[in-house]
């Protein structure tokens, strides 16, 4: 018999367990050959198998089989060691697209993830389409998992985990199917496990139809607790996932590539990811850096800057790949890590009807793609600054920056400057109007007192001339 | 009866558009022309620069006087690309003549690949209404394309060269020649939508230079102690 308080509980929580995490990610990564290949992940400690792609299955594998006897039941199976850390930062990563869903995941390391659903009734309306939504993220992420409602955070982690799919609003229905469990499947000790087996409970059913008194007698305070959370009836307060204010993402590459375009499959995923990072959040970024990671624990390091605010993936692919046209890549890569620190808050630029016209790109987005294959400093603005001394008198500003205004008194200037001063025969020249003395700069290390005259050349062409100890210069042409 | 044989052959040329009628120009007057800001050159050119037009400027020399031709226009647009400019644009000087500063952008290349790359994206982009490239030499192919992306997105292009002593057939919409000799700017048109090659005309594009003092009359005053 159940306690009458868990039957008018409604099912408030939703636990995902995907058992292959890790696995069914890297072989996202992988061309579809390859994913057919027989695959696992192993234990490194007891030399057994966790994870297994279907086609291992398929030749008689399951998880915990050791490692010897995989080999001889399939002699083509590919090993790779099985990796904590990275399946974490896998699971906040999934737990960070499910937060476009909903708003209260806490992650159950290292494959599970906590959903609260009834704060969400009013919004999805009902259950099912709720249990749509993630379906689809579900198979965005091509991830075999389970998902089971549960009127306690445990009910819930333990269906999911025995591999039940319910999804329902009725306790009645989580119960008998709780109830069928076996008490392997629950998170008791092996020791307890083993003493209530010796008392002759087989099933949780049996163990939820015992009084928690008698229990708690018998077995101590642990049961009693234990027993108490999975009836919903104490509430354990969660730790609920909090997006960072970042995006990092390493993807582990599998085997070594040695060139760029072998990579872009990769990292179109990992842009996609970005997008929806940034789009979840309505921001937008100007750098992204790509660094990708050698067998020596060195990398090699893009760093991609746009002049214009970026978040498609199309948009930010097309730029990364002119990058590495230009950069070739000199060791082959293990890793590869995407990582965007500086956000900036989207919206809409005021668009200047004249200067956009019917273009197709804004002028930001066809600097940015300029600058990714010619370098940062070949594309660039003049600002006028308030400077005196001629050379001074300009400077180049990064084409993306907004320039400042000064406001400058109007003199005659050439429209050309000579970058550096050439020495000229003077002869050569007829005057036709000077001087004009500048003397300026004796603050710092570069004074300059010149005389600026305006001569004609042998073609006839006006040229900016001055004169000062050293002699004749020509500094610049008009026309 | 000869006649109407002889006769037949080009109307059929005509059916197929394979022979260019001078009069033809008055179809095309849907065709946004920029004025050159000079009336004598306007009327050459069959109204000024055709918008969406890949303008050849084969240079004597540079520094002559290439820059005041273009000054009106580029008043009046927002947004002009400087492709590979021998030297550096100089911005006080451009401001005294009331151009929008912050909307000249310059490119480098290195090799002219990458130029002839960064002309067509900016081309396709179609965000900048005037681009101005210095070319060693460009290729008959290069200009054809040039020629095609710069219509499709309307912008206009200039190409600046040197002097060529032979002329090639390039799809260029105009070819000019310009000079300047101690008589004064000369514009030399050696070819032109709707029209004959011209002989040499002056051009006033002194009135944007700083004033020159005649040559002739004071040659020997100003020839003096510098």
């Amino acid at each position: 018999m159940v306690p009458g308080n868990t039957l008018r509980q409604s099912n408030r929580w939703l636990f995902l367990h995907a058992p292959q995490l890790l696995l069914d990610f890297q072989l996202t990564l992988q061309a579809p050959a390859q994913q057919q290949q027989p695959q696992a992940l192993v234990c490194q400690q007891r030399q057994c198998l966790l994870q297994l792609n279907s086609t291992a299955r398929q030749a008689g594998l399951h998880p915990g089989q050791s490692l010897a006897v995989a080999r001889s039941l399939c002699a083509e199976l590919e090993v790779r060691p099985y990796q904590e850390l990275q399946e974490q930062q896998l699971l906040r990563q999934l737990a960070h697209a499910f937060y476009q869903d909903i708003a209260q995941i806490a992650l159950f390391p290292p494959q599970g993830l906590l959903f609260e659903v009834r704060s969400l009734q009013r919004l999805y309306g009902s259950l099912a389409q709720l249990q749509q939504r993630l379906q689809q993220r579900l198979q965005h992420w091509q991830l075999t998992a389970s998902l089971a409602s549960g009127f306690s955070p445990l009910a819930a982690q333990l269906l999911a985990q025995a591999g039940v799919n319910i999804v329902t609003g009725e306790a009645e229905l989580v119960t008998a199917q709780l109830g069928l469990l076996p008490l392997s499947k629950t998170t008791l000790t092996p020791e307890v496990q083993k003493r209530l087996t010796g008392v002759g409970i087989q099933h949780v059913a049996a163990l939820l139809a015992l009084p928690a008194s008698s229990l708690s007698q018998r077995f101590g305070k642990p049961m009693s607790h234990y027993l108490a959370a999975l009836r919903g009836q104490v509430q354990a307060p969660q730790h609920y996932y909090r997006p960072p204010p970042y995006f990092y993402q390493r993807v582990d590459l599998l085997s070594e590539i040695s060139d760029w375009p072998r990579l872009v499959f990769v990292l179109k995923r990992m842009l996609k990811n970005l997008e929806d990072f940034l789009c979840a959040r309505q921001l937008c970024t100007r750098e992204l850096i790509i660094e990708a990671h050698h067998r020596n624990k060195e990398y090699t390091r893009l760093h991609i800057r746009f002049a214009h605010d970026s978040w498609q993936q199309a948009d930010m692919l097309s730029l990364c790949q002119l990058h590495m046209e230009r950069q070739p890549l000199k060791t082959p890569a293990l890793e590869l890590s995407l990582k965007v620190t500086r956000l900036r808050p989207l919206r809409a630029e005021p668009q200047d009807m004249l200067t956009t016209g019917h273009g197709r790109w804004t002028p930001a987005e066809l600097l940015s793609r300029l600058q990714a294959r010619l370098g940062e400093t070949a594309v660039y603005r003049l600002a006028l600054t308030s400077e005196q001394r001629p050379d001074r008198a300009q400077q180049s500003v990064r084409a993306s920056q907004k320039a400042s205004t000064v406001t400058v008194r109007s003199r005659v200037r050439p429209l050309w400057l000579l970058t550096e001063p050439e020495p000229v025969v003077i002869n050569e020249f007829t005057c036709q109007w000077g001087p004009e003395r500048i003397d300026s700069g004796w603050w710092d290390n570069h004074h300059l007192q010149r005389d600026y005259y305006i001569g004609l050349d042998a073609h006839a062409r006006q040229a900016w001339l001055f004169k000062d100890q050293r002699g004749w210069f020509l500094h610049g042409w008009f026309g | 009866m000869v006649s109407t044989i002889a006769a037949q052959p080009i109307q059929e040329l005509l059916a197929k558009g394979l022979i260019w009628q001078g009069q033809q120009q008055a179809e095309d007057s849907a065709q946004r022309y920029a004025s050159t800001g000079y009336p004598e050159l306007d009327k050459t050119l069959g109204g000024g620069w055709l918008a969406g037009s890949v303008n050849e400027l084969q240079l004597a020399q540079n520094y002559s006087g290439e820059l005041a031709l273009l000054l009106p226009l580029l008043r009046e647009v927002t947004g002009t690309v400087w492709l590979n400019p021998p030297q550096e644009p100089y911005a006080p000087g451009w401001h005294h003549h009331q151009l929008d500063i912050t909307q000249q952008y310059v490119i480098r290349t290195e090799t002219e690949r990458d130029a002839l790359w960064a002309l067509q994206q900016t081309l396709q982009a179609g965000c900048m209404p005037v681009v101005l490239a210095w070319f060693a030499n460009v290729s008959a192919t290069a200009v054809r394309l040039i020629q095609q992306c710069a219509q499709q997105h309307q912008v206009t292009v200039f190409v600046f060269t040197s002097e060529q002593s032979q002329t090639e057939a390039r799809a260029y919409t105009n070819r000019l020649l310009l000079e300047r000799s101690a008589k004064g700017f000369f514009v030399n048109v050696l070819k032109r939508r709707y029209g004959w090659p011209l002989p040499p005309f002056p051009c006033a594009v002194d009135r944007h230079l700083p004033k020159r003092r005649l040559a002739k009359a004071t040659a020997q005053v100003v020839h003096g102690p510098w």
